[in-house]
């Protein structure tokens, strides 16, 4: 596998993931917007009148034509409808969300991913057509997965390049500091819900951070690193296995460490890099092809 | 893949563009902020008003910058009386918003907005409080 060549996935895979990310998409537009109104517009607010949306009823409608848009989207049938109505639907929602005054960062991740997707479906339906029909439509579902990862690759790339950025290089010497952080999140979290269960476990791993600078420094410099290793996951299968499950094990401790839980993340990454289904058929396959090899000896 | 990455890092935060900024520098202090009914008692603000204290601080501190800007002052500059503009906005926001209207309790008597700023001195933690809006 090299750079910029597309893997060809079998048609179980590609089923899973479509049935995986149709269920990521529907969940990730909540039921109702519970918000007055837009005070700070952002993104594709800043240009449409998405106040719409927050009519409970307008939102109901528009989950209706969103659950009919993944019922396509899994059939591979009316993409030109289905994968635009998706994306839009996800940016306008994520702009409502974002427009109250407060940036959050659980939902960019799947508007890019839908974004990525309606790119390479317009790309492959106005690009020129190679062999028969049914491989063309392979083809251009494989070219959808690859341009997904490559959203996903993004995300994480931007992140690193923002931490370097803003730090001027010096990410790694102020990394100890997240202890502060630490105490931050623990309390905040405790005043969600005044539950003081996490109170107590929250301080003392925050104590013991600021006690062991180095360790910090050292465990937090490999998140870096795995951050800016992103586009290793284009180079292959394997890559994008070991490299998703790095990240679901980043994830995992960032989540009971600092209380951020980037679910939406973990769901495509699982999908999408890890792609449990090609793994489990590649295991089975090994397995008898080493059984039979037995069995003729 | 440098697409998307470079939209997100020119775009910087227009959804579905980041450029993820989250925990992208530490310095030796941080704050977030809770909110007390009159009598001083914490709020949960999930349960009482639908809103993460993690968003209840990004509001906070939208309606800050917003102060900053007007009075063209720095942060070390913006003197809790010019902090409590914004405070006080958060605290009318919060009265108003659809939780407190939809569950048809009477809301909290008397709402007060804290301030707690965190800092790490010599590997200890240092924590100061300070009110910064009321509403009776």
């Amino acid at each position: 596998m090299t750079w910029g060549s597309t893997i060809r996935h079998a048609g179980f895979e590609k089923l899973a993931m479509r049935l995986l990310f149709a269920w990521v998409v529907g969940n990730h537009i909540p039921n109702v917007l519970p918000f007055q109104g837009l005070p700070a517009p952002n993104g594709a607010a800043r240009f449409l009148n998405l106040s719409v949306l927050l009519d409970p009823r307008v939102l109901a409608g528009c989950r209706y034509v969103l659950y009919a848009a993944l019922v396509l989207y899994v059939l591979r049938i009316g993409w030109s409808f289905a994968l635009p109505y998706m994306t839009f639907l996800s940016i306008a929602v994520g702009s409502v969300i974002n427009s109250q005054g407060a940036i959050s960062h659980h939902l960019q991740i799947v508007s890019l991913v839908l974004l990525a997707q309606t790119g390479a479906h317009f790309r492959s339906l106005f690009g020129r057509s190679r062999g028969r029909a049914r491989e063309e439509i392979g083809r251009r579902e494989d070219r959808l997965i690859a341009w997904s990862q490559q959203a996903i690759a993004a995300t994480y790339l931007v992140s690193a390049l923002t931490k370097l950025i803003h730090t001027k290089g010096a990410w790694i010497l102020q990394s100890p500091m997240i202890a502060v952080q630490i105490v931050k999140t623990t309390e905040q979290s405790y005043f969600n819900q005044l539950d003081p269960a996490a109170l107590a476990t929250g301080v003392a791993m925050a104590e013991w951070l600021a006690h062991h600078p180095l360790l910090v420094a050292l465990t937090l410099s490999s998140g870096l690193v795995l951050e800016l290793a992103a586009p290793v996951l284009l180079l292959g299968r394997g890559y994008a296995l070991f490299y998703g499950l790095a990240l679901i094990a980043f994830h995992e401790t960032v989540g009971r460490v600092m209380r951020l839980h980037f679910i939406n993340n973990q769901y495509l990454i699982w999908i999408y890099l890890v792609n449990v289904a090609y793994w489990t058929s590649f295991a089975f396959r090994a397995i008898r092809t080493r059984v039979a090899r037995r069995q003729a000896a | 893949m440098l697409l998307i990455a470079a939209a997100c890092l020119l775009l910087r935060e227009e959804f579905p563009f980041s450029h993820f900024p989250m925990y992208s520098s530490f310095g030796r202090t941080t704050y977030y902020v809770y909110v007390a009914d009159g009598a001083d008692r914490p709020l949960p603000t999930v349960k009482t008003f639908g809103v993460s204290t993690p968003t209840l601080k990004k509001m906070y501190e939208s309606e800050v910058r917003k102060e900053m800007k007007r009075t063209a002052a720095s942060r070390q500059g913006l003197a809790i009386e010019l902090r409590r503009p914004a405070g006080q906005r958060i605290l009318h926001r919060l009265l108003n918003s659809p939780r407190v209207r939809r569950s048809g309790n009477t809301p909290p008597v008397g709402l007060r907005l804290y301030e707690v700023r965190i800092s790490l001195e010599r590997r200890e933690f240092q924590k100061r409080s300070e009110l910064i809006a009321e509403l009776l």
